[in-house]
């Protein structure tokens, strides 16, 4: 072989080796849901949560590999409580947004703004969920901001690393129609298909419904992202995603029920990542009902469910079974003593009894498919309300029934928005919060007073002891029973690096550095 | 031939109209799509504002009025899951789809009416019959399932083809064919069938008896007088075609309109919906349209207008 050919296959060689190199940089990942919209202080979605972290930042960052909340700087550096009701925040210096603008006080004062002082009907929303204590946002110089609430904030770490207050740019957001230089409601719409924040990976297409495309972003102030480009594309069916993931057309999929996981961990290429998710899956009661105003009746339909035996059934048993509402992510917070839910069959026939409970039905409604194990679990369910004498229906229904006023009892999902019972129990269960305003929660005065001190004390036993308190509260007069966590799983090729991490709120497909990375060869 | 024309077009938009129309009211009976868009924990005061967000507030009438003028600007109207221009929406779509009706198609009459001749010519043979078997098969087999066997032998086990999405040529075969698989084998029996009783016809012999060789028998004499009921059979299966091209877009995440329309019904996004089953009956009263005029190119008798009876 002459040198001149040598040279030639040698180079070919390297080509080619380049070349794979380069796709295998990429990323590619099968969701069963995709979003609209990408607007991360518009949403509180499950689809959309998925998505956020990768091109998004907040002022405070937390170390997802842990449950409980570390908090660690974002695009702030550092923050003080200067006052039970102020917090200063020195922000980051030289941080870029994906369109080139430099991130000025001025964009964290607007993104908060936005949000707390808006009469855009979607994010007065969010506003009530997640910001109705924030007062304002004070510009102080370049490097400092400070943000003021109506009453002291024990949360005010908590609130400004959740999905809600990522940082948006604000010229850009004004530039995008009507009066580039005006902000307004056409603005926000049209940011929802062309987002812009300033995290690793810029959006470089969004279709709404199809499919994302990140690309790494090298001006990012943190560790670059490992992957060159990650496209996230939406394939409904379970069979499709399983299929395209074998078939190597992507390297991730979502959305793994737990009969389906060792079909993907008996492939040698694939493996499942499993984990129990921060979401309960519950059922509600419509407390003002005339029929199910009887508090024991409700008290009898709690102790009337094995949970652990349905866990061994349906999720083989690894989903998890909590004593009351509480997950490991509140850290101090995390009550895992407390007994509010227990299984007693013979103190439900007792109480049934009590409430002169005659056999009338109960109707309980149910989707068919959009919790998984939805309605295996309804019917088990019915099956154990049966056994103890209460006469369940069971309704599948096609549109929501939850809101309206002759529900008797139905299943529903209290996820964990963020990591404190004010962020998951509170959204649903807080006296003004989900339920009451569908007409199906109406605590008294005492657990409205219970609240305020659980929400606003400063001190963490006062905040536990109240908790306690409003979980016998739920014990005596229940409109939940928790059921379980349940056991989310995912099909990722064994040649790529990825998990879902605890810290995070569910669904987050963190592909940012040290979280994803393809495995070396 | 004009004035028969002029007289279908005006048909053509009074049907339109009453469909439009039609549509119109039963999505507003059948639910808010506020209950579907944003199903929780709505006060009624966050739920007033939503409702006047997305322009339900407005009148019935003040409503349709604007749903005819988004006709008329052509951006018709607003998404209210996408909250961007229904015209772009389908825009990104509707091609997709129409490229896989349009191979289907062909595939099915290409591959229908050829088979359906042979089974006709060579009826009673092992050829005929086998034809015969297969058409049956084809016609039992719901594209779904078919949809999701050729998924588990070509992609999963066999990993030839791409499972989901529709970027080359390659993605189109399996896809192309669990939506023909049916229609291929309803036109085989119908080309059959039709073929069966135009052979025995007096005429046939009397092609043979002029000398004709026998393929010219079969296919000027034979299919030719074969096709009308064929070519209406083809022109009734496009608009099931279109409810076919629903399911196995989703089985293969194809992206298509038919996709779109499935996620607008369940949530009632009123916008989308309406122009969807605008275009998609656009399409069929084209469709039938058409049929019309092909009949009287196949067959002379047929004189489209009846003035020169």
């Amino acid at each position: 072989m002459t040198n001149r050919l040598k040279l030639i296959l040698a180079s070919a060689v390297a080509a080619l080796a380049l070349n794979s190199a380069a796709v295998a940089q990429d990323l590619n990942v099968g969701v069963q849901n995709m979003s609209a919209y990408l607007d991360p202080g518009r949403d509180h979605s499950n689809v959309g949560s998925q998505h956020y972290y990768n091109a998004f930042d907040t002022l405070i960052e937390k170390d997802h590999t842990k449950s409980e909340p570390v908090w660690k700087p974002g695009l702030a550096t550092s923050w003080k409580r200067i006052s039970p009701t102020v917090m200063e925040f020195k922000i980051r210096q030289g941080v870029k947004f994906h369109n080139g603008a430099t991130l000025t006080a001025d964009d964290i004062k607007y993104s908060i703004d936005r949000i707390i002082n808006t009469t855009f009907p979607p994010y007065l929303l969010r506003k009530k969920d997640f910001l109705p204590n924030i007062e304002k946002v004070d510009v102080v110089d370049a490097e400092t901001i400070r943000v003021s609430t109506y009453r002291e904030e024990p949360l005010f770490e908590t609130l400004f690393n959740i999905q809600q207050t990522m940082i948006v740019p604000k010229a850009y957001m004004a530039s995008l129609s009507g009066d580039p230089a005006k902000d307004e409601p056409s603005d926000y719409e049209a940011f929802g298909l062309k987002p812009v924040g300033t995290g690793p990976y810029k959006v470089t297409e969004f279709i709404p419904n199809q499919r994302i495309v990140y690309e790494r972003f090298d001006d990012f102030w943190g560790e670059k992202a490992p992957f060159k480009k990650v496209t996230v594309r939406r394939i409904p069916e379970l069979s499709g995603r399983i299929t395209a993931l074998k078939n190597g057309e992507v390297d991730i999929i979502t959305n793994v029920p737990p009969d389906q996981v060792a079909i993907v961990s008996q492939d040698p290429k694939l493996r499942a990542e499993s984990m129990v998710t921060p979401l309960f899956h519950v059922v509600i009661y419509n407390t003002q009902h005339p029929k199910m105003a009887s508090k024991e009746l409700r008290q009898a339909m709690n102790y009337a469910i094995d949970r652990k035996t349905l866990n061994e059934a349906l999720w083989l048993g690894k989903a998890t079974i909590p004593n009351t509402h509480t997950y490991p992510q509140f850290g101090g917070l995390f009550m895992p003593d407390v007994k509010t839910f227990e299984y007693d069959p013979a103190k439900a026939r007792e109480l049934l009894k009590k409430a002169n409970y005659d056999g009338f039905e109960i109707r309980f409604d149910t989707g068919s498919a959009y919790y998984t194990n939805a309605l295996l679990a309804s019917q088990a369910l019915k099956e154990m309300w049966g056994a103890v004498g209460i006469n369940v229906r069971i309704n599948v229904d096609e549109a929501w029934t939850g809101n309206k006023p002759d529900m008797m009892s139905r299943n529903w999902s209290n996820p964990m928005y963020f990591p404190d019972p004010a962020g998951s129990f509170g959204t649903m269960w807080a006296p003004e919060a989900a339920s009451f305003a569908e007409g199906r929660f109406k605590p008294d005065a005492s657990y409205a007073a219970t609240w305020e001190r659980f929400r606003f004390s400063p001190k963490l036993e006062d905040r536990r002891k109240a908790y306690g308190e409003l979980m016998d509260y739920i014990k005596n007069d229940p409109p939940v029973l928790v059921l379980w966590q349940p056991f989310e799983s995912y099909g990722v090729k064994k040649s790529v690096n990825w998990q879902p991490l605890p810290g995070h709120i569910p669904y987050v497909l963190d592909f940012r550095a040290g979280k994803a990375s393809l495995a070396s060869n | 031939m004009l004035e028969y024309l002029v007289g279908r077009f005006g048909r053509m938009l009074i049907t339109l109209w009453v469909i439009a129309t039609v549509v119109f009211l039963a999505t507003r009976i059948s639910g808010n799509p506020i209950d579907f868009l944003m199903p929780e924990g709505l006060d009624a005061q966050s739920r007033a504002a939503m409702i006047a967000y997305f322009g339900l507030d407005q009148p019935l009438m003040t409503q349709y009025l604007s749903f005819w003028k988004s006709l008329v600007d052509g951006e018709f109207g607003l998404g209210l899951m996408e909250r961007r221009s229904v015209a772009v929406i389908f825009g990104e779509r509707v091609w997709r789809s129409l490229s896989l009706l349009s191979a289907t198609l062909a595939v099915t009459i290409g591959i229908g009416v050829p088979l359906g001749v042979i089974a006709a010519v060579w009826r009673s043979t092992i050829l005929g019959n086998t034809v015969l078997l297969f058409a049956f098969i084809g016609y039992a087999i719901p594209n779904f399932v078919l949809a999701i066997l050729f998924l588990l032998t070509f992609s999963y086990t066999l990993q030839w083809l791409p499972s989901s999405g529709s970027g080359t040529l390659a993605h189109y075969i399996m896809p192309v064919m669990a939506l023909s698989a049916f229609f291929v084998a309803s036109l085989v029996r119908y080309t059959r069938n039709a073929m069966l009783d135009v052979l025995s016809q007096d005429y046939m012999r009397t092609a043979r008896a002029k000398g004709l060789s026998e393929t010219d028998v079969i296919l000027r004499h034979g299919l030719r007088n074969a096709l009308i009921p064929v070519i209406t059979v083809i022109g009734l299966q496009m608009t099931t075609l279109v409810s076919g091209a629903v399911v196995v877009e989703t089985v293969f995440a194809w992206n298509g309109i038919g996709d779109l329309l499935v996620g607008a019904t369940l949530r009632r996004d009123y916008p989308v919906l309406q122009f969807g089953v605008l275009i998609v009956a656009c399409a069929v009263v084209t469709i039938n349209l058409i049929i019309d005029l092909i009949y009287s190119a196949v067959d002379p008798r047929v004189r489209l207008g009846g003035a020169s009876a």
